[in-house]
């Protein structure tokens, strides 16, 4: 077990170096460098090749990644010129938000998939199990941007109940409880938003992981010994069906961590995603490559955590 | 052929629902290729509701969103089709031959696909656009090598399980050479899942298209939808058209495309694959 973690975290650590690796490869080869932004479309060519030296842009590539994975060894992301501080600080400062988006958001969707997955499973092919197919499959094939895009025009433009974007209301003088408040008033349309796609990932594979599992010859064994239906759904299958559905959120983080920057985008959310778009936009590549390897390290690790969770829920299941 | 259409849209109501989302999402890129209306021309109505002239009303520069909408549609589309084609082929070809011959190929294969996939797809893409300079062949073999990792696991799963099968052994053992034996053997016993796989693909390239211009680094010279959907977020109060008509489009092509692969998948009659996940 301790074996199987160390082997794991070694073969994680394996993979961010190959991310680095990537993406200072992707960077280099592309045209233009953030000495150029910084110096501006008629910049001074003295100017600039300092500011290559400065940034370290004139030594080899090989060298760059070098000093960069040290740095990162020691926890040092670098020195973002265009946030004016340094890169885990800009990081920090917006996980926050991103936290607390994600985190409600990924309630909704697990509250919500899981029950009407279950409600969708129990009665396979009836008409409450086609409309919750539907509903999911829609709500997974709509653009995350749009849905918000219709959310504001409705519940904020058109009906003026919930602001618009945004994580609070500014240059507004209010009591602690009053900017709680204010903050989970923002914070509805785009958790709402992010959570309906979620929730439609959960009720697919929910659905389809309690169908597999209903067909068991223990279910059928509760079942025969007159246990109510409910109890076998939630006691006996669900906790078995639970496995997949662990699996494919994980799996799908970076999933999330992407359609993330979208919701951002629409809401003005000030969290990791803003930023991403940000330092894209100016060409910021520590920001950028920090960001990059943060994410990969995010999904790594909910990698890590998804298949430990396997193995609380499911005792059967053992690694070595 | 009304009878057919019937028994179909019973029986396999998603693979019926997806054709024909298709369809019309394929007629509407069809119009818009061959209209010869110019979707960048702009005019003196600005923002003008939908009417007889403009049925999808008029964006902020004046320009016609019913014309712009085929077009972005014909844009998505060509991006789908061409990304989830080559990422198929590549990797398909790649894991079928990886599986069934094992060894350092395999391990390289795998490792790759390994990094690859930690790395959050649209993050990869976003700069990838970004750091290149947006443009529709770009976009396609980023995609491309964004749908990699699952493509080439499945095609490797599927030649590893069929590998030793009594069929493949028969026709070593008369001598089939190992080429022989992938294309006529093996390939075949992947397809399904393959194709299943790609329409899925189709679907998660069209979002990720969309996405990238709505952030604003997909290409200037192709009309998006997610470009008119940006253009749409600064006029929500004053223009619904803007954002309700590429808005559907987008959906429509989507749906269709996550509905053909569930309705496929059905074909497979076994249990439900998750669009998007690994393994």
């Amino acid at each position: 077990m301790l074996w199987y973690v160390a082997r794991r975290l070694a073969g994680t650590v394996g993979l961010l170096v190959a991310v680095v690796v990537a993406t200072f490869g992707l960077m280099h080869v592309a045209p233009g460098d953030v000495a150029q932004v910084l110096a501006g479309q008629s910049g001074d060519p003295q100017y600039l090749a300092d500011l290559r030296e400065q940034f370290s842009l004139d030594r080899s590539l090989g060298y760059q990644i070098g000093a960069y994975l040290l740095n990162v060894a020691r926890g040092d992301l670098g020195f973002s010129v265009v946030q004016g501080q340094p890169v885990l600080d800009a990081i920090a400062g917006r996980l926050p938000a991103t936290l607390l988006l994600a985190g409600t958001s990924l309630t909704i969707a697990w509250a919500g998939g899981v029950l009407l997955g279950v409600l969708a499973a129990s009665r396979p092919g009836s008409r409450l199990d086609a409309g919750i197919s539907i509903v999911s499959l829609v709500g997974y094939s709509i653009p995350v941007f749009w849905f918000g895009q219709l959310l504001v025009a409705l519940l904020a433009v058109r009906l003026g109940w919930l602001p618009a974007g945004g994580m609070t209301s500014a240059g507004e003088q209010l009591g602690a409880f009053e900017r709680v408040l204010d903050v989970a008033r923002h914070l509805i349309l785009p958790s709402v938003t992010l959570g309906t796609l979620l929730m439609a990932l959960v009720i697919r594979t929910t659905r389809a992981a309690m169908l597999d599992v209903l067909g068991d010859d223990y279910v059928m064994a509760a079942r025969g010994r007159g246990i109510r239906e409910e109890t076998v759904l939630l006691r006996h299958a669900l906790r078995n069906a639970l496995r997949p559905v662990i699996t494919v959120i994980t799996a799908e983080l970076g999933v999330v961590l992407g359609v993330m920057v979208l919701v951002e985008a629409v809401f003005s959310w000030p969290g990791l995603g803003t930023l991403l778009l940000d330092s894209v936009l100016s060409r910021d590549t520590p920001t950028l490559v920090g960001l990059l390897l943060f994410s990969s390290f995010v999904v790594a690790a909910a990698n890590l955590l998804g298949d430990l969770l396997y193995m609380w829920v499911d005792p059967r299941v053992r690694y070595t | 052929m009304i009878v057919r259409v019937a028994a179909m849209a019973r029986s396999r109501p998603r693979l019926l629902a997806g054709l024909v989302l298709l369809a019309i999402a394929g007629l509407a890129a069809l119009a818009g290729a061959l209209g010869g209306a110019d979707p960048f021309r702009t005019s003196e109505t600005l923002l003008t509701a939908p009417s007889l002239d403009h049925p999808f009303g008029t964006d902020q520069l004046g320009r016609d969103v019913l014309t712009r909408v085929l077009h972005g549609v014909g844009t998505s589309l060509r991006v789908a089709l061409l990304s989830a084609l080559a990422g198929t082929l590549v990797a398909t070809a790649l894991g079928l031959v990886a599986g069934y011959a094992g060894g350092l190929l395999d391990d390289l294969l795998l490792k790759l696909a390994e990094v690859l996939q930690v790395i959050p797809a649209f993050l990869l893409a976003l700069v990838a656009a970004a750091a290149f300079g947006p443009s529709l062949l770009l976009l396609v073999v980023i995609l491309a090598v964004i749908f990699f990792p699952r493509t080439f696991r499945l095609a490797r799963g599927e030649a590893i399980g069929l590998r030793e099968r009594d069929f493949v052994q028969a026709a070593r053992a008369a001598g089939a050479g190992p080429l022989r034996i992938l294309r006529r053997h093996i390939l075949p016993g992947a397809l399904t899942i393959i194709v299943v796989n790609a329409s899925f693909q189709a679907g998660t390239a069209v979002l990720i298209e969309t996405g990238l211009s709505f952030l604003g680094v997909g290409d200037r010279d192709a009309v998006s939808l997610g470009a008119m959907l940006a253009d749409a977020q600064s006029y929500l109060a004053q223009a619904w058209w803007m954002s309700l008509f590429p808005g559907l489009l987008v959906s429509v092509t989507i749906l269709g495309m996550n509905l053909l692969g569930d309705g496929l998948n059905e074909l497979r009659e076994v249990r439900t694959v998750m669009p998007g996940r690994g393994e």
